[in-house]
């Protein structure tokens, strides 16, 4: 099933920053995207079709899952071949007068830039109060 | 373009025109072409010779059977074990679901052996009923013996069991296939077994085809006779380079037929190459439907033809897609109620094989296997080997355009 796109969240959240951070982490995080990420890691560049086979999943997909995460810049396609371009995707959740996220894409640690977003899930949960109190009124 | 047509007027008027040879000094060839061209145009439904980057196919590379043996593909390891037991006269039983190859498989070995001094083979269809005349006739004649069409059918075992005989004698080795068994009756079987018995150090290369229900009714019908039977291949489908190298062999193979160059060799496909398909998209075929060659060559038949029709530079991915979800879609809207029943018990309770749908729809038995290979054949359906048996189950693109169709 792939993830919300980028319109459709900035549809519901009004907001297009917000909209791109919720749906990388709809598709960096999400279960097949880490399955895919596990075969590629470890099996190396790879076939739409021997991913789909090494995962049990269907063609279409692990296609459009590849494409997903290829569009947030986790993994390239060069000549019908898939490799991660990042080591390592830290997402951190914390709490901070509300939830701050973090996320660097990768592998240095260090060069973390996630500070930026710090914020963001109070935003989101913001936002989320104020649709779950219009529904109860 | 008048000159090589003739125009007559019959007694009511009418306008008749005739193709004629052409006239002296014109260049017939020319003429010759065009009209070739335009009728093969005409037939194939106006969307070939379809030109695509450095290749021209004059037909749909996938719509015939199985033209020449050299479009062999897929069951290398099957082909080499078959040499093997003819090498050292062993019985070979060839099994498997319809469309897996098996028809092909023995073809293939037919044709080999027929290039090989020292061996004779023939191949025989079995027809349904006991040993016919007509059988012998065709062995007979397949061996290039004289027929006796007055013979009695008794007379002509004894004739076919005499030349089978004499081949031996003159150290030829004579290797019968015996294609769709499954059509003869118990005492066809024997008969056939009974050759060997008639005919000392001697043996049949033999083939078996039925579905997999048919399969326990085959060995049941044998098993008085099983201490004949040397080796059984079972084919149970080609794997992804299997399906590769299939659509690599047909693509070159119309691509060359088509003679469209100057140097009249017409093509330009590497070892592997599948111009115009991409890699994805054949992958994606072979996992939609079951993983038979008849299957395979059949989605890929619609696929090209569609391509055709919309003069496309590549069959990629997303094409495939598009055509397997249209095709799907039109296929589930014209089922009969039956398979319609089926396909939703398919959805519904996921994998399932012939029997557990058979009850669950409380029909008969041979219905629902009918209909299971019809939907089998139209790749909504996709047979397995499961904790049961032989599993039927939808395919994915079945099963999206069953949700969209339900929701819709």
């Amino acid at each position: 099933m792939p993830a919300p796109s980028r319109a459709e969240l900035a549809r519901l959240f009004d907001d297009d920053e917000l909209a791109e951070h919720v749906r990388f982490l709809e598709i960096a995080a999400s279960w097949p995207s880490l399955r895919i990420l596990d075969y590629l890691y470890r099996e190396g560049a790879s076939s739409t079709g021997d991913v789909a086979r090494g995962l049990n999943m269907d063609m279409r997909d692990a296609r459009d899952r590849l494409e997903e995460l290829s569009a947030v810049g986790m993994v390239d396609e060069a000549e019908g071949t898939w490799t991660a371009t990042v080591d390592r995707v830290d997402i951190t959740v914390s709490r901070n007068g509300g939830l701050e996220l973090s996320s660097t894409l990768g592998g240095d640690a260090d060069a973390e830039d996630g500070a930026a977003e710090a914020g963001f899930f109070e935003r989101l949960g913001r936002r989320l109060d104020g649709l779950v109190g219009r529904a109860k009124r | 373009m008048t000159s090589n047509c003739s125009v007559d007027r019959d007694d009511t008027a009418n306008t008749v025109t005739t193709l004629n040879s052409a006239p002296a000094g014109y260049p017939a060839e020319m003429a010759d072409d065009l009209i070739s061209d335009v009728k093969r145009e005409l037939e194939s439904g106006g969307n070939w010779p379809y030109e695509v980057g450095e290749h021209r196919f004059a037909g749909n590379p996938f719509a015939e059977k199985w033209p020449d043996p050299r479009l062999f593909a897929g069951y290398e390891d099957e082909l080499r074990r078959l040499r093997e037991n003819v090498q050292r006269n062993v019985n070979t039983f060839i099994t498997g679901p319809f469309g897996t190859g098996k028809t092909i498989l023995t073809k293939t070995m037919y044709a080999i052996l027929d290039d090989v001094e020292g061996y004779e083979p023939v191949f025989v269809s079995v027809q349904k009923g006991r040993f016919s005349k007509a059988m012998a006739k065709r062995i007979l004649d397949e061996l290039d013996e004289p027929v006796d069409a007055s013979a009695s059918q008794a007379d002509l075992y004894d004739d076919v069991a005499d030349a089978l005989e004499d081949r031996y004698e003159d150290g030829v080795r004579t290797v019968v296939f015996y294609d769709e068994v499954i059509n003869g009756s118990d005492g066809t079987l024997r008969q056939i077994l009974h050759l060997q018995r008639d005919v000392e150090n001697w043996e049949p290369v033999l083939v078996f085809n039925g579905t997999a229900h048919m399969l326990d009714q085959i060995h049941a019908k044998i098993e008085p006779l099983s201490d004949r039977i040397g080796d059984e291949l079972t084919l149970a489908g080609m794997d992804v380079e299997g399906a590769i190298d299939l659509v690599n062999k047909r693509l070159r193979y119309y691509c060359a037929e088509s003679e469209w160059n100057d140097e009249g060799d017409g093509c330009a496909h590497g070892e592997g190459a599948l111009d115009p398909f991409t890699r994805e998209a054949v992958e994606l075929v072979h996992q939609d439907v079951t993983p038979y060659p008849r299957h395979i060559r059949r989605e890929c038949n619609e696929v090209m033809e569609e391509a055709a029709k919309a003069g496309r530079d590549t069959v990629d991915f997303e094409f495939v897609r598009a055509t397997l979800a249209e095709e799907a879609s039109r296929k589930l809207e014209n089922l009969s109620e039956l398979s319609t029943d089926i396909v939703t018990f398919l959805d519904g309770n996921g994998p399932s094989t012939a029997n557990a749908v058979t009850e669950g729809l409380d029909v008969s038995a041979y219905h629902v296997q009918e209909s299971l290979t019809e939907l089998e054949k139209e790749g909504l359906i996709r047979a397995g080997e499961g904790a049961r048996g032989i599993e039927y189950r939808l395919t994915e693109q079945a099963s999206r355009e069953l949700s969209s169709l339900q929701q819709s």
